[in-house]
C-alpha cells in the first residue's frame, strides 16, 4: 500500500488502526507502525491530523521500545538459565540442541 | 529445454559423491570402539565431535620421547602446518606421565589406540596402568553416604590409577578411537609413513595424509538432564513426527546379571513373607571398563574371580544332594549371584538390593500362582565375595570384614573365616585375617546390601590389604602375559580361593567339610583359564565351542559383541553374560530328571508354569551333547532404580548408580591427502571462475542454442510434425 496517496483522514485512522492492532501483544506491528508513519509525524509540516498520527506514533514507538527490552530481557535469562539444563527452561525449549546442553 | 540442462546438472551433482571412494580411504569403525559420552548424575565425561576436533594430520607416538613432539605441536617437522593433529599411541604409553600433556594439548585433534605388538616388560607390569580413579566407586561407598568416612578417604587403588578421578571420569577435548583390526591399522601407518614421515634431509612437505572421524553424541550435561529431556512431558510443545514419542538421548547401562540358586527356594503362596530361610549370597562382580569404555577385557577386574566361583558351583553341583541335604536342616542356603556394573557405582548389587527390600528379588511375585519365596534384605546374614584372584604377590590371601557388624556377633564370621583360612592352607596359601583399618570393607558389592540393610556381613576374600598391588584394575591393559609360571600359579589361586567359597559355605550351611564337598576340580579351573583368558575370544577353544554348539551369533557389529569385554554396555550388546549364563547352566544344571527329554521343543515345555527351575537345551562342554539341564538359574536384567522408569520414586537417588550412556552416530575414518591451503585457494579461485564463465557462456544462448531437432520449432508452433 503506497499511504502517499491517502488523504490524512485516512493516514489518521489507518495508523490508530495499527496502534490500537498493536496493542494486542503485537509489538511487530508497532514497529510496522511507527516506521510507516514516521515522516508524516515528524518530517512535514505539522497540522491536526499529522498531530494524532504523531501521537501513535510515539505510543507505537514507547510500545516497541518496552517490548524489545522485555523480549531482549527474557531472551537474555532464558538463555542464560536453559545452557544450565534446567527443568523449566527445557519444559519451554522446541527443540533439545544435539550434544550440547 | 533448459529443464533438461538443469536436470542433467543436478543429476551430475549427486553422481559427484561417487567420486568419495577415489578422494577417501574409509575405515570401518564399530560401536564401542570410539569414546563416547557418557554421564553420572551431575557431570558427563567422555568424547564429542566438534568443528575443531575432527580433521587432523596423523602423526605418531611410538615411544614415550615423542611426547616432547605434542609439547610442540610437531612444528620442527611440519613448519607449514598449523592446523590440528591426530595421534597413533600404542595403549600402554597412556600413562600417568604423559595423560596430562593428552589432555591438555591444543593441537591434537584426537587419539588412534592400538594395542602394541611388543611383549611386554616386566617392569611395566608394576606401572600404574589402571583407568579407574583412586577410590573406586567412591561415591556409592557405604561409609561415604553413612557418614562415618569422608569422600575417597581410603584410597585402595592409588598405586595403579593413572589419574585420580579415572580416565572414564574425563570430559575430552579430543575424539579417541580404538583400532584393533591389524589391517586398518596398517593401512593408517602405511598412510603416515609415505606422507608424513619426513624425509632423509628431515624436510616434509605436502601432500600430507589426513584423518576425519566424526562422533556425535545426542546427550550432553549429565543423566539428570538427559533422562528428563528423554521423558514425554520434558517439554511443553512435544512435537515427534515419527513415534510421537520423544526421541531417546541416553540410555542406562543395564544388562543382564546372573542369579544361581543350588538349593530350591521354597515355594509359597501370594502374600506370604515369613521369614522362612537365611541366605549367603557368593559374589563376583561380572564387570570392567577402560578408556574407551567397552575396551576392557577384564582379565584381573573380572575373569580369574568369575572362575573361582564357578569352579566353586561346579563342585556344589557334583555333590548338590549332600549340599540340599544340609541347607534343609540348617534352614540356611547358599546362592550365587554375578553382578553386571559393579564397577559404575555397583549397578547389579544396588538394583538387587532394592529389590529384596521391596519382596521383589529373585522374582516379582504374581498374584495368579504360587511363588518362590522373595529373598528378603533381612534374610540376607552374609555377603561373600572374592576379588582380583591370580594376582598375589607371594601367597597370601586377605579377608575383610565391617568391624562394627563383626562384633555384634562374632562366633559365625569367625568359623567361617578359619574356614577360608583351612581352605586357602590346603593349596599353600596363607590368610591373614582382619585388623585395624582391615575392618572396613574395599569397595565390593556388600556396599549395596549394607545401605539397605544394617545386619548383612561382609566376607570380602582378596591378595590386598590396604591398597591394591594389581595395578591395571578397570583397564584396557587389563590383560596380563602370563608367564607358565604365573599361570600355574594364577590356577592354584582360583582353585584354592574356590575351595575357600566351597568351605566357608559349607561351614555356613552345617555341612561337614570334607576332601568330597570341598573338592574342587583343578581341570576345570585350568580349562576355564585357558577359555576365558588365554584365548582371544570367547568361543576360540574347544571346550567352549562344544558349549555354544552353534547358539551363538554376532548379531551386530560392535565391539562388545565381536570382541571379548566386560563392559556393561546401554544396550545389552555383549556376548559376556550369555558366555557366562551358559556357564553357569554346566556348573549348577542337572540331567538327571530329564533324560527322557529328547528335544529342544519339549524341554522348553518343561519350563512353562515353572516359578523355580529353568529347563535349558544345553550342550555338555565336554561331548558336545545337548541335553535338557534343570537348573534354578535366573538371568536378570538389572536396571539401577535411580534410572529405570518403572521405580520414579527414587530417581536420580545417588544411594543407586545413576551412570547412562548417550545415544551416538559414529560415522567412519576417512583418510585422505591434505594440500597447502594456498591449493584450496586458487582451486576455489578456478572453481569460481570457471563457474562464471559457465554462467556468461550458457546466459548467452537462447533457447534455439540446444535446438537440435530442426521440426521442433515448427512443432511448438502447432504444425504437425
Amino acid at each position: 500500500m503506497d499511504i502517499s496517496k491517502l488523504t490524512d483522514v485516512k493516514k489518521v485512522d489507518l495508523c490508530k488502526k495499527y496502534f490500537l492492532i498493536g496493542a494486542c501483544f503485537l509489538p511487530l506491528v508497532w514497529i510496522v507502525n511507527s516506521f510507516w508513519f514516521f515522516s508524516d509525524a515528524f518530517c512535514k509540516p505539522v497540522n491536526n491530523h499529522r498531530r494524532q498520527i504523531r501521537k501513535y506514533v510515539i505510543g507505537s514507538i514507547i510500545g516497541s521500545i518496552f517490548w524489545i527490552i522485555v523480549l531482549c530481557s527474557w531472551e537474555i535469562f532464558f538463555q542464560h538459565y536453559r545452557s544450565q539444563g534446567l527443568v523449566w527452561t527445557d519444559f519451554l525449549t522446541f527443540v533439545f540442541p544435539t550434544g550440547r546442553v | 529445454m533448459k529443464l533438461w540442462i538443469v536436470l542433467i546438472l543436478i543429476i551430475g551433482g549427486v553422481q559427484c559423491d561417487g567420486f568419495s571412494d577415489q578422494v577417501f580411504k574409509t575405515l570401518n569403525i564399530g560401536e564401542g570402539n570410539a569414546c563416547y559420552r557418557t554421564f553420572n548424575k551431575t557431570h558427563e565425561f567422555g568424547c564429542q565431535a566438534t568443528k575443531d576436533n575432527e580433521n587432523g594430520l596423523i602423526v605418531r607416538i611410538d615411544k614415550h620421547e615423542d611426547f616432547k613432539n605434542l609439547d610442540s605441536c610437531w612444528r620442527s617437522f611440519y613448519p607449514s602446518y598449523s592446523r590440528k593433529f591426530w595421534a597413533l599411541v600404542p595403549v600402554d604409553l597412556i600413562r600417568r606421565d604423559s595423560i596430562s600433556k593428552l589432555k591438555s594439548s591444543e593441537c591434537l585433534a584426537g587419539i588412534v589406540l592400538y594395542n602394541s605388538n611388543q611383549t611386554m616388560h616386566p617392569d611395566e607390569k608394576t606401572t600404574a596402568a589402571s583407568h579407574d580413579g583412586d577410590c573406586p566407586n567412591a561415591a556409592s561407598d557405604y561409609y561415604f553416604q553413612n557418614n562415618t568416612e569422608a569422600y575417597c578417604e581410603r584410597k585402595f587403588n592409588s598405586r595403579g590409577s593413572i589419574t585420580p578421578d579415572g580416565l572414564m571420569r574425563i570430559d575430552w577435548r579430543v575424539q579417541m578411537i580404538f583400532i584393533n583390526n591389524s589391517t586398518d591399522l596398517d593401512v593408517i601407518k602405511r598412510c603416515h609413513s609415505m606422507f608424513n614421515t619426513p624425509r632423509e634431509d628431515g624436510s616434509t612437505g605436502y601432500p600430507y595424509c589426513g584423518m576425519s572421524f566424526r562422533m556425535t553424541n545426542m546427550a550432553a550435561g549429565n543423566s539428570e538432564i538427559c533422562y528428563r529431556r528423554g521423558k514425554n512431558d520434558a517439554k511443553l510443545f512435544q512435537m515427534n513426527i515419527d513415534s510421537g514419542d520423544a526421541p531417546q538421548l541416553c540410555g542406562a547401562m543395564h544388562s543382564d546379571n546372573i542369579f544361581a540358586f543350588p538349593t530350591p527356594i521354597p515355594t509359597t503362596p501370594f502374600n506370604d513373607t515369613h521369614h522362612s530361610s537365611k541366605y549367603m549370597m557368593v559374589t563376583s562382580r561380572m564387570d570392567s571398563f577402560g578408556m574407551i569404555p567397552e575396551v576392557s577385557v577384564g582379565e584381573v577386574s573380572v575373569l580369574t574371580s568369575i572362575i573361582s566361583v564357578l569352579a566353586a558351583a561346579r563342585s556344589m553341583g557334583d555333590n548338590i544332594e549332600k549340599w540340599k541335604k544340609a541347607s534343609n536342616v540348617s534352614n540356611r542356603n547358599v546362592f550365587f549371584s554375578f553382578f553386571n556394573g559393579e564397577s559404575l557405582d555397583y549397578i547389579g548389587s544396588g538394583t538387587a538390593a532394592y529389590q529384596m527390600g521391596k519382596s521383589m528379588f529373585p522374582q516379582s511375585l504374581r498374584e495368579d500362582r504360587a511363588h518362590i519365596h522373595p529373598v528378603l534384605l533381612e534374610e540376607l546374614e552374609y555377603v561373600l565375595e572374592v576379588q582380583q584372584v591370580g594376582v598375589a604377590e607371594g601367597r597370601k590371601y586377605y579377608v575383610h570384614i565391617d568391624g562394627d557388624r563383626y562384633d555384634q556377633d562374632r562366633t559365625p564370621t569367625d568359623k567361617i573365616m578359619d574356614k577360608i583360612e583351612r581352605g586357602l592352607r590346603s593349596h599353600g596359601f596363607d590368610l591373614e585375617k582382619p585388623s585395624g583399618s582391615q575392618r572396613k570393607v574395599p569397595p565390593s558389592s556388600w556396599h549395596s546390601f549394607a545401605k539397605a540393610d544394617s545386619k548383612v556381613q561382609a566376607v570380602l576374600i582378596a591378595p590386598f590389604k590396604e591398597e591394591y598391588d594389581y595395578k591395571r584394575i578397570n583397564s584396557i591393559l587389563d590383560k596380563n602375559q602370563w608367564t607358565s609360571d604365573e599361570k600355574e600359579k594364577a590356577v592354584q589361586e582360583i582353585e584354592a580361593v574356590a575351595t575357600s567359597i566351597l568351605a566357608a559355605s559349607a561351614e555356613y550351611v552345617g555341612l561337614e567339610t570334607d576332601d568330597v564337598v570341598a573338592k574342587v576340580d583343578k581341570k576345570l579351573v585350568s580349562t576355564l583359564f585357558e577359555c576365558l583368558i588365554t584365548s582371544n575370544f570367547w568361543f576360540d577353544c574347544d571346550f567352549m565351542q562344544k558349549l555354544d554348539g552353534g547358539r551363538y551369533h554376532k548379531l551386530f557389529d560392535s565391539y562388545g559383541f565381536n570382541e571379548k569385554s566386560t563392559y556393561i554396555s546401554m544396550e545389552t550388546h555383549t556376548a559376556f553374560p550369555t558366555v557366562l549364563h551358559w556357564l553357569t547352566i554346566f556348573a549348577l544344571g542337572s540331567d538327571k530328571e530329564t533324560l527322557n527329554v529328547k528335544s529342544e521343543k519339549s524341554c522348553s515345555h518343561l519350563g512353562q508354569f515353572q516359578a523355580m527351575y529353568t529347563y535349558t537345551w544345553q550342550p555338555s562342554p565336554y561331548t558336545g551333547n545337548f541335553s535338557c539341564l534343570k537348573s534354578a538359574i535366573v538371568k536378570k536384567v538389572m536396571v539401577s532404580p535411580a534410572v529405570d522408569p518403572s521405580t520414579p520414586e527414587e530417581e536420580m537417588n545417588t544411594r543407586y548408580s545413576t551412570w547412562m550412556e548417550s545415544v551416538y552416530i559414529i560415522e567412519n575414518v576417512n583418510l585422505y591427502l591434505m594440500e597447502d591451503s594456498s591449493f584450496e585457494y586458487t582451486m576455489l579461485i578456478i572453481s569460481v571462475i570457471s563457474a562464471l564463465l559457465s554462467m556468461y557462456a550458457v546466459s548467452r544462448c537462447s533457447e534455439a542454442t540446444f535446438i537440435v531437432d530442426e521440426g521442433e520449432p515448427a512443432a511448438e508452433g502447432g504444425e504437425p510434425l
